[in-house]
């Protein structure tokens, strides 16, 4: 069964601006939770916006019992969100849809823009906490230096980053895809990436050419979450539609037909 | 020594069109998927019926994205009647569904009468299928339908070819984009119905500004949700003075109040559509909320306040 409760607010601090960790009591999803998944989040008496937000898991701390999110405050339901101070409660449910899968090869590279990054640092802590030697690289990409979010959690697990903006105020200046053919030199690699569609489009096209194993995250408007509303599809590759929420979020980047993507 | 009284919970049966329903609440097709995806979260046994996907005379992929848009409690949908068609219903998703216990509702879609007619001759037969739901309001799928399912010949020719061949109660399902909703249901009543249901989605539509376009990709979508509770409200209550045969009410049923104002209206069941999107457990929540009231109030019987709220003309 999928554990739905209501969670009780523990934390909520700012991270940069208009970015948010939001921390929740919520024992049955922690246990759960698994790199790649998300969780849907409500407030208890919201009708306006109506639907559920997906947010994918930053931390999950089974012992504590405690689940993390990091988010921007983008419209109605992530503003709803930032509203909730520690003691208020939410109500969620997860954790939802599929997870990253192993990597192959000797080196990982994690590709990450904006809020794509938080699935990628909670899959890179339990990638250094697992007993098998891999070189870990993180690619993290913003609009600006102070948009970059999660470097000191892969600090804390020791995984070498490289920062992009696209106004060089911190990193190389320009796309964070601008830094991964160089990353993918010499040793066999498999790719993670998280972010706007455009820079999954960009790894995508790259990695194809170099025939490196690769996997998206995806983010798509949802409302059930769950696979029932078939809202919140994208063309698959050979024909028909793919649920980003219940046949993925995570899809290997050859199973998308970019031709059709808006 | 005989046992102490043990007070029983109040009485949740209701009957439409001869079938037994342990209790008045179902899903709404294209809102529950086939029950899978909720299975993981409740006991679907626990549900009066349910009402699964739109199933049509040929698998369909679906519309191109955008699909969803919110709307002040609501949302439009335009998803195009994504299914698999009709032999992958019945031998892949039919026997899962039906080892359920539960009776299982088939909504069924199509583009001209024979194909209706085609649907239910293949599908009403099928051991496990205990009612046909006929879609006749899909909003999103082409404009032919749209015009014909609005008007009473159009439904009444439907449903009467239909009849014959359909081997257990048929159920039409009505559109509320239509001037006069119980000429429909007259004249669905009068061509063989068993029951009606209603409403389906009200025509409606989203602006992105900043693109400058419809936020759908179809450009139109189906409103649902608390939004349009009102509505379906008052075109249930017409339609029970209207006809003589059972009234399923639909429409933004959110809680157990919003179930009791629909049977108080007079429907005999209801079906919980959009609500299983934001509450994964709406329908047992409501079941629970409904048998609290019905204690609470010393009413023995869920039956006794089916069109309680009527008023005498």
């Amino acid at each position: 069964m999928i554990p739905i409760l209501e969670a009780e607010v523990l934390d909520h601090y700012e991270v940069a601006p208009e970015h948010f960790v939001l921390t929740l009591d919520a024992p049955p999803i922690a246990e759960q939770a698994r790199p790649g998944q998300f969780v849907m989040l409500r407030a208890l008496d919201a009708w306006d916006p109506l639907l559920p937000r997906a947010f994918s898991v930053f931390h999950a701390d089974s012992e504590g019992g405690t689940l993390s999110v990091l988010y921007r405050v983008v419209g109605r339901g992530t503003g709803r969100l930032r509203g909730h101070e520690p003691g208020m409660y939410v109500r969620a449910w997860g954790p939802l849809g599929n997870q990253f899968r192993l990597p192959e090869g000797e080196r990982v590279v994690l590709v990450g823009g904006g809020v794509g990054v938080p699935p990628l640092v909670f899959w890179a802590e339990r990638l250094a906490a697992l007993a098998v030697p891999m070189e870990i690289v993180a690619l993290i990409g913003a609009q600006r230096g102070e948009l970059l979010v999660g470097l000191e959690q892969l600090k804390r697990a020791r995984v070498t980053f490289r920062c992009a903006t696209d106004d060089g105020s911190a990193g190389h200046r320009g796309y964070v895809t601008d830094l991964l053919p160089r990353t993918l030199e010499g040793k066999r690699a498999t790719v993670y990436a998280c972010g706007p569609m455009p820079m999954l489009r960009a790894v995508a096209r790259i990695t194809e050419a170099t025939e490196t194993p690769t996997e998206l995250a995806l983010e798509a408007p949802m409302a059930c979450g769950v696979g029932a509303c078939l809202g919140c599809t994208i063309p698959r590759r050979g024909g028909g539609y793919a649920r980003v929420c219940s046949d993925g979020p995570v899809f290997p980047a050859r199973d998308v037909d970019w031709s059709l993507m808006p | 020594m005989r046992e102490p009284h043990v007070a029983t919970g109040p009485s949740l049966a209701v009957e439409v069109a001869g079938m037994r329903l342990q209790n008045p609440v179902l899903s709404a097709s294209g809102c529950f998927g086939w029950g899978e995806e909720y299975a993981r979260f409740w006991d679907l046994r626990r549900m009066g019926a349910l009402v699964g996907k739109a199933v049509t005379p040929h698998a369909r992929p679906g519309n191109p994205d955008v699909r969803i848009a919110e709307t002040p409690a609501g949302m439009l949908n335009a998803i195009g009647l994504q299914n698999p068609g009709p032999a992958a219903f019945r031998e892949t998703i039919l026997p899962r569904v039906h080892s359920l216990g539960i009776p299982i509702w088939v909504n069924v879609s199509a583009n001209s009468v024979q194909e209706y007619v085609d649907l239910c001759g293949m599908l009403s037969a099928e051991p496990g299928v205990s009612a046909i739901e006929l879609n006749l309001s899909c909003p999103n799928v082409g404009r032919g339908r749209a015009e014909f399912c609005v008007a009473p010949d159009a439904v009444a020719e439907t449903v009467s070819a239909c009849r014959p061949v359909c081997r257990c109660p048929l159920i039409p399902k009505l559109s509320p984009n239509t001037t006069d909703i119980a000429a429909l249901a007259r004249a669905a009543e009068s061509a063989g119905a068993d029951a009606v249901s209603l409403i389906n989605t009200l025509v409606g539509m989203a602006i992105d500004v900043d693109r400058r376009r419809p936020v759908l990709g179809n450009r139109t979508g189906g409103l649902s949700g608390p939004a349009v509770k009102p509505v379906a409200l008052r075109m249930v209550y017409e339609v029970v003075g209207a006809v003589s045969i059972p009234v399923i009410g639909i429409g933004g049923i959110a809680c157990w109040r919003d179930a009791l104002e629909f049977l108080m209206a007079g429907a005999t069941a209801v079906q919980v559509g959009t609500a299983n999107f934001f509450n994964p457990m709406a329908i047992p929540e409501i079941l629970d909320g409904l048998e609290t009231w019905l204690r609470r109030n010393e009413i023995a019987d869920v039956r006794e306040i089916i069109g309680a709220a009527r008023l005498e003309k």
